[in-house]
């Protein structure tokens, strides 16, 4: 812990990590003045409508509502609110089944893996359509945009800046001894190489720490501009709400159920983990390349070569092999607006983004280990 | 105590030194040898920044590789380009230094105060070391490789780059800390070693020369270094190892096996032996 405190002084005296966040906080602070304040006053009155008269849409809503005095927000939420179906109800997954065998057509194995995956779809499907999911409000006719706002755009700047920032950290912490040229005398010491350890641990405190910071900073204002006091207790499978993939559109179907709140925080978790799989992969190049410029170039390649792989595999008509890539960290972040549903063609199993995480992490931080392992066996010019 | 034995370091097809015997006991040695000759490859092997290719370096009979943190702990460190943290002051680095080599706060903390008296900085202690000149830096790399009052004391280069003053203070710094300890100081500065090591250690074609006192290298050319005056007319066989001036005039050191006409026979010092040596591997 003591030797963490001393690399953690080294990281935060660094101005340009300062600067950084700075930049990624004014750059936030653009992203949360759109959309429109027509439409967040639309969401803060549905949620009040909502905290008043529960979240489900049923008859005692429908009166209630009908109750409430008229207001151009409401007029228009009883336009969509009226005459609400279960639409989950007698949903046939079959339907993305055959959307993306035809999509994966000619790779048999691909076929089979989304059959399998929408077969257990299926029973999800069943199960939303039995608690009535599909009825809760949300957001009502802003649903889908404000969920896409929040997850796709604030969220998805918000996990990349965290995942710069976490490399960052690593590639700073691990090759700082090397820049000021301090690194026989740490290696000398009783610490010696095991100091790397401790870097690698301190960075990824740090970074997850800075996403923490970025988090509250940026979601905090957001909370406290988009009232979601009505809102947590929905279910995020209402039929306001969609998942688009391959400009398909179909329910936003989570492998359990998540209410607004329950999703939200798992979100900010999962992207916990994102950003600590990307600070051991910079923890790794910087221990294997112990040049932290080379380090930096050699782990951005990497993901652009990820990302090409992916891309080429998928354009060639390698479903199976493409996949297999889809649990590759930037393919993980890339799917970020549909994390913990199906996922679509970037999804091979259920809990996709989670078992790409939890192994994600277990092989980063095997490699860690091993890349630890080798430093500690190696000449230190 | 400390042994070196048999140990080649290799890079590729380099060898930077080969199949290198040594024991050392408490005292002060002395690595002296011209640059690139191994001295910096044995110190970075005995303070494990490097792993030798062939042979061990034993700690009281056990490997110091194995020994790993145990062995550190006894070890100060003093490396050729001594990296510091510009934006620490001398007290803060010192701290950071004591973390790192496990020592408890408290400890640390009287540690610190007494070694920046030691080193002649308790003055500027809580200025930042980009402000020191390279004296004073290197004076805090003295106390960070005493931290732990090591058994094994590495001083790699430790007076380059300082001027005349801060030499003879340096040298005199590592006299008064050489009780009780192996303290091993490279360099190719023979005046920085000649009064203070008890043994000397020299490098030739990349393997052990000698480990032998001073007194003994230098009786090795007794009766072979004549002094002549400058203008005198010398013989292939005659080689001359410095030039020098004397209350008659320029005068030259010459090494040769029988008197130069008009040589005078001069006590060979520790410069002469290692002028000798090192002249005559470049003549071959």
């Amino acid at each position: 812990m003591r030797l963490a405190v001393w690399e953690w002084r080294k990281l935060f005296r660094l101005p340009a990590l300062w600067v950084f966040v700075g930049l990624c906080l004014a750059l936030n602070g653009l992203l949360l003045s759109p959309p429109s304040a027509m439409d967040r006053s639309f969401f803060n009155d549905t949620s009040a409508d909502a905290a008043a008269l529960g979240q489900r849409v049923d008859e005692e809503f429908l009166t209630g509502l009908e109750a409430l005095p008229d207001t151009e927000n409401r007029t228009i939420l009883r336009q969509y609110v009226t005459g609400l179906e279960n639409t989950l109800e007698g949903y046939d997954t079959q339907e993305l089944t055959n959307f993306y065998q035809s999509l994966m057509a000619g790779d048999s194995l691909a076929q089979r893996w989304m059959a399998w995956k929408y077969d257990l779809l299926q029973e999800r499907v069943d199960h939303l359509a039995q608690t009535g999911a599909a009825l809760d409000l949300y957001a009502g006719p802003i649903t889908h945009d404000s969920h896409q706002y929040l997850y796709n755009t604030l969220f998805r700047v918000l996990l990349t800046e965290s995942v710069l920032l976490g490399l960052l950290c690593a590639l700073y912490l691990v090759g700082y001894e090397g820049l000021s040229g301090t690194q026989s005398l740490t290696c000398s010491s009783r610490t010696g190489r095991g100091l790397w350890r401790s870097k690698t641990l301190a960075a990824l405190a740090a970074a997850l720490g800075l996403y923490a910071l970025l988090a509250l900073l940026t979601l905090g204002p957001y909370l406290l501009l988009w009232d979601y006091g009505g809102i947590w207790d929905s279910s995020v499978s209402s039929q306001f709400n969609y998942f688009v993939d391959m400009l398909y559109s179909r329910p936003f179907l989570t492998w359990t159920d998540f209410t607004v709140g329950s999703y939200f925080a798992a979100m900010i978790a999962a992207g916990g983990g994102l950003v600590a799989i990307f600070t051991l992969m910079g923890a790794v190049a910087g221990l294997l390349i112990r040049h932290t410029y080379g380090a930096a170039i050699a782990a951005a390649a990497f993901c652009a070569l990820l990302l090409g792989l992916s891309s080429a595999l998928a354009n060639l008509g390698m479903w199976s092999a493409y996949l297999l890539t889809t649990f590759s960290p930037v393919c993980l972040w890339l799917a970020i607006n549909g994390w913990f549903t199906e996922l679509g063609q970037s999804g091979l199993v259920p809990w996709q983004e989670t078992v790409g995480l939890a192994l994600n992490l277990l092989i980063w931080a095997g490699l860690v280990l091993l890349a630890l392992r080798r430093f500690g066996r190696k000449d230190v010019a | 105590m400390l042994s070196v034995e048999h140990v080649t370091k290799r890079y590729g097809k380099f060898t930077a030194l080969e199949d290198v015997n040594l024991a050392f006991e408490p005292g002060v040695y002395g690595l002296l040898a011209p640059n690139g000759a191994g001295k910096t490859t044995l110190i970075k092997l005995l303070a494990t920044l490097l792993f030798a290719t062939e042979g061990q370096i034993l700690w009281d009979g056990e490997d110091i590789n194995a020994l790993g943190a145990e062995y550190r702990g006894l070890l100060g460190y003093l490396p050729q380009d001594f990296g510091f943290y510009p934006s620490y002051t001398a007290r803060q680095f010192l701290r950071y230094a004591a973390a790192l080599q496990c020592l408890p706060k408290g400890e640390a903390e009287k540690r610190i105060r007494e070694l920046l008296d030691t080193v002649g900085l308790s003055e500027a202690a809580d200025k930042k070391l980009k402000t020191f000149s390279g004296g004073m830096r290197q004076r805090v790399g003295i106390a960070v490789a005493m931290l732990t009052n090591p058994r094994l004391l590495l001083l790699d280069e430790p007076t380059a780059g300082l001027d005349p003053r801060e030499r003879v203070r340096f040298r005199n710094l590592i006299h008064a800390l050489s009780t009780d300890r192996i303290v091993i100081l490279s360099t190719h500065i023979v005046s920085d070693i000649e009064t203070i090591a008890g043994q000397i250690v020299m490098f030739k074609d990349h393997k052990l020369y000698c480990c032998d006192s001073p007194a003994r290298i230098c009786a090795q050319w007794k009766g072979k270094v004549w002094q002549v005056p400058a203008e005198a007319r010398l013989g292939p066989e005659q080689l001359i190892l410095s030039e020098g001036q004397s209350e008659t005039g320029p005068v030259l050191r010459v090494l040769s096996d029988v008197p130069p006409a008009g040589a005078v026979s001069v006590v060979p010092s520790l410069e002469d032996a290692f002028l000798a040596i090192y002249r005559e591997e470049g003549r071959a």
